[in-house]
């Protein structure tokens, strides 16, 4: 470990925007021994050091290398226990922040690193650097120790997941899976797979996620946990069309103590499944609950224009499709571009070739952001605008079967349904 | 004999390769079922359903 001040100083450099000239022109040392130096090929006697650290306007003291890292690990563990059992990390942020000054010289830096960017992961802040976090603790990955290596691998895959770049964030949990040193870590990386598999559509695989996870967060009493797998579960029994399940889960979720304070995306779930369930007045009802819950919900008013729209009251649509279009601006940029498709679907003066134009609009987005549930969603609006134009229909429903070429289950191996016995 | 072997090693590629060019659909995906044309209806993606938390 001692190699790790060269790496972690250039680190503190690149942080405090300092190039190498910077360091040739003050110092004796050229710049082959400092590049040398920084990628840990070469030790360099304290003083020079020291003198290095003076220079990007760090004063070096003196630790106990060991000792800040069994510090800085504690403090980390107690963070991911907090997020594991839904609690705030923001004491645990506040005990790191006050190591950095310590941790910042040698390897315990990159488990620092991973601290804050855990925390920053599960609390989201727009001004963190999360791609640089991401590339920095991957590249210096070896001074993190297996169990914390472990835990890396869990929340960078959040992270990607959270950034709907679903190969990238499976191949990471993946290895969080396979590392398998602490159960806890392993049922979060089982539970966040579930997560994506749901956005995937692949519900085989998520039901199994979920009941791994499911069982490690049981034996550990660990409610919170329980209450979102159980959350999930809902969501995949609507995907097997088992829709009476999915709202029995959902109204046990509704019940529960953790739900108190939250209850808007469980109400979200509920009028959803109740619209495919074809049950409109639950899903007018509920979605009356998520309007009284929060008054900016913007998918809210979406559900009720789609739902009078279904029903042939114009005047609903146009009262709740103005209100829509009034609360866009709490929407987050993706769910936009579907209120837009919706409030165009919905326009009675609008003309069947607009509807057609902005839907493709919202089709391209959508491809663009690489969600196949989303596209598929427009897909199907495009399919149902143009049930009565058959060319039309076909063509749309073509692009829907190139959707799902584009996406293939590719970790599946391919299943002979007839075998050839022709030949 | 060769011959034979031969047409039928020809006649498993062609089959293979075709195979493989064929549109691949999952009844898991979303209900979408190629067969029947009858579509997929608004709704039948899991698109509407959030998350509660990480």
């Amino acid at each position: 470990m001692e190699t790790a001040i060269g790496p972690i100083f250039r680190l503190n450099r690149m942080e405090r925007k300092y190039v190498l000239n910077d360091l040739t022109e003050k110092t004796n040392l050229s710049r082959a021994k400092i590049s040398n130096f920084e990628n840990g090929k070469i030790k360099l006697p304290d003083n020079e050091v020291r003198e290095l650290y003076t220079i990007i306007g760090i004063a070096l003291h003196d630790v106990c290398e060991n000792e800040v890292f069994r510090k800085v690990s504690n403090v980390l563990f107690e963070m991911y226990n907090s997020i594991y059992y839904g609690k705030k990390a923001d004491n645990e942020l506040k005990q790191l922040n006050e190591l950095k000054e310590n941790a910042r010289y040698t390897y315990p830096y990159i488990t620092w690193l991973f601290g804050e960017f855990l925390y920053y992961v599960y609390n989201y802040d727009e001004t963190y650097n999360y791609e640089k976090a991401v590339k920095t603790i991957l590249n210096h990955k070896r001074y993190l120790s297996e169990k914390i290596k472990q835990m890396m691998y869990d929340t960078v895959g959040v992270y990607y997941k959270n950034q709907i770049r679903y190969e990238i964030a499976l191949s990471n949990l993946k290895w969080a899976i396979q590392t398998n040193i602490d159960e806890t870590v392993l049922a979060m990386a089982h539970y966040h797979q579930a997560m994506i598999y749901v956005e995937k559509g692949s519900s085989f695989k998520a039901l199994s996620a979920l009941e791994t996870a499911k069982r490690i967060f049981d034996s550990d009493m660990n409610h919170y946990r329980s209450f979102l797998c159980t959350f999930e579960l809902a969501t995949v029994h609507a995907h097997f069309k088992e829709y009476k399940k999915a709202e029995e889960l959902l109204k046990k979720c509704l019940k529960d103590p953790i739900a108190e304070n939250n209850k808007i995306m469980i109400y979200n779930n509920m009028i959803w499944n109740y619209i495919l369930m074809k049950n409109l007045d639950s899903a007018i009802r509920y979605s009356q609950y998520a309007i009284n819950v929060d008054e900016n919900f913007p998918l809210a008013y979406m559900y009720l224009t789609y739902i009078y729209w279904k029903k042939d009251n114009n005047g609903q649509v146009e009262r709740y499709r103005k209100l829509m279009l009034e609360k866009a601006e709490y929407a987050n940029k993706y769910d936009r571009y579907l209120l837009d498709a919706i409030s165009t679907l919905t326009s009675r003066k609008t003309k069947i070739k607009r509807k057609e134009k902005d839907l493709m609009r919202a089709f391209i987005n959508f491809r663009r952001i690489g969600d196949a549930n989303q596209s598929m969603f427009v897909l199907e609006l495009l399919i149902s605008l143009f049930d009565k134009d058959l060319v039309k229909k076909t063509e749309y429903m073509e692009y829907a079967l190139d959707l799902y070429n584009l996406e293939p289950e590719d970790d599946e191996p391919y299943e002979w349904n007839t075998p050839p016995y022709w030949f | 004999m060769k011959k034979i072997f031969t047409k039928k090693l020809a006649l498993a590629l062609v089959f293979m390769a075709t195979i493989s060019v064929m549109p691949h659909v999952h009844d898991e995906n979303c209900g979408y079922d190629a067969t029947t044309d009858s579509g997929c209806e608004f709704g039948v993606t899991t698109y509407g359903f959030g998350h509660f938390g990480d």
